[in-house]
């Protein structure tokens, strides 16, 4: 998994966010979009595409997609 | 837990729905426009029905086995088991299991009790059942399984309001030919996922004047559970009846929300995923009646469904608890009948 794939994959979570709006940087609690069915969308995304169960808490703590990605990968370790 | 219990067969199941029934769009006004059409095309839910004010879950259990009576022919005397699947019970006592008997007039030489479990109840309620039969200590038992939400949760909550529903169910379980395979778990470390304080002693005496449906569930961890859980239990109980995944004529799976059902179908990377369908756009999650809901409404609803053929079959559901399981099972023989006020 790289940061890139994995950024692309959270992306790809959302419907009406362009892609392109979505960095490794980017503070995704702050997107428009953002709402309770993308955290599920998330969850889902890190179970089937890395193997790796997210928490709620993991992703309320997590502010940037970069934050999101190291618990992933931490966890895939 | 696995187990399998021989001489025990799902003999007929029906399904009830309350006839009210609630539009999702009809949160427009309170949500805004937007919001009600973001969260209907992630849940998939349009629409669920609702119980009157004074129609309990007990009430619609009573109308789906008095349905399920009639249909089968079945002799009330001969039923010699009563359980009934509810976190919405009439009382907190006497048992609800036990009003239904009476009113239902079956006889008094009759095992009956409560299981207060919610979304994974309907299969905790079969083994149940099973167990009964397989001691000897039954030969015909009646599972009753259903909930009104609309009650139990507080509909301010848009996550409640907007996802959960009211049903009930009626399933026959009897001593005869065939057997149910069960893969069964608990996970009590973790109860306060889904939790009601305001109900019980444990919080007594300062949950006295809280009100009964203000209580706690945490959805994104609702999910990691199911998340992390759901495809297990099902590949365990494949595993216990050496059945492969893609020779399953149908999964009915717990209808928490699409994004649930769908998660399951990718997981478990099912060559016929249609044979895994997400069914409750017109009725939302119901607790322990989604299963028999998928069961009785999606063959009566869908084209070129013939129940004759399941042979194969996979239940699995998870919930409050958190408890979580699956049966595998053949339902080719069930009488499967179209659910009452679909």
């Amino acid at each position: 998994m790289t940061l890139e794939e994995f950024v692309e994959n959270f992306a790809n979570q959302f419907e009406d966010t362009d892609a392109s709006e979505i960095k490794a940087e980017t503070a995704f609690h702050d997107l428009d979009e953002w709402s309770s069915m993308i955290v599920l969308a998330i969850i889902a995304m890190a179970n089937i595409d890395y193997d790796v169960t997210l928490t709620g808490d993991d992703i309320k703590n997590a502010v940037t997609v970069k934050d999101l990605y190291d618990v992933v990968a931490g966890r895939m370790e | 837990m696995k187990c399998t219990i021989d001489n025990v067969a799902i003999k007929s199941i029906i399904t009830c729905l309350p006839e009210d029934v609630r539009e999702m769009t009809s949160f427009s006004e309170i949500y805004g426009e937007k919001t009600v059409e973001d969260t209907i095309s992630s849940s998939g839910i349009e629409r669920v029905h609702v119980a009157k004010e004074k129609e309990t879950s007990s009430d619609l259990c009573f109308q789906a086995a008095e349905a399920l009576i009639e249909k089968e022919g079945i002799d009330k005397s001969t039923i010699d088991g009563l359980i009934f699947v509810s976190l919405t019970p009439d009382y907190a006592f006497p048992a609800t299991s036990v009003v239904l008997q009476g009113r239902l007039g079956l006889s008094k030489d009759i095992v009956a009790f409560d299981i207060a479990y919610g979304c994974s109840g309907y299969i905790y309620g079969v083994f149940q059942a099973a167990s009964l039969i397989g001691s000897g200590a039954c030969k015909n038992v009646l599972l009753l399984a259903g909930d009104t939400n609309s009650k139990l949760l507080d509909q301010n909550e848009k996550s409640n309001a907007m996802v959960f529903g009211d049903a009930a169910s009626a399933t026959l379980i009897s001593y005869g030919e065939g057997s149910l395979a069960f893969d069964l778990h608990t996970n009590g470390y973790i109860y306060e996922t889904v939790i009601n304080k305001n109900s019980g002693y444990r919080c007594w005496p300062e949950n006295l004047d809280k009100s009964f449906n203000d209580q706690g569930m945490k959805g994104d961890d609702v999910f990691s559970f199911i998340v992390s859980f759901g495809p297990k239990t099902i590949k365990s109980v494949l595993e216990l009846v050496g059945w492969d995944k893609d020779e399953v004529d149908f999964f009915g799976l717990h209808q928490a929300t699409k994004i649930t059902v769908d998660f399951m179908r990718k997981k478990l990377k099912l060559a016929h995923p249609e044979r895994a369908p997400f069914d409750i756009e017109n009725y939302g999650n119901t607790g322990p009646v989604t299963v028999p809901l998928v069961l009785t409404d999606y063959p009566h609803r869908a084209e070129g469904i013939d129940t004759t053929s399941w042979r194969k079959v996979v239940l699995a559901a998870y919930g409050v608890g958190m408890s979580w399981g699956s049966i595998a099972c053949d339902l080719s023989k069930t009488h499967i009948y179209r659910p009452i006020n679909q």
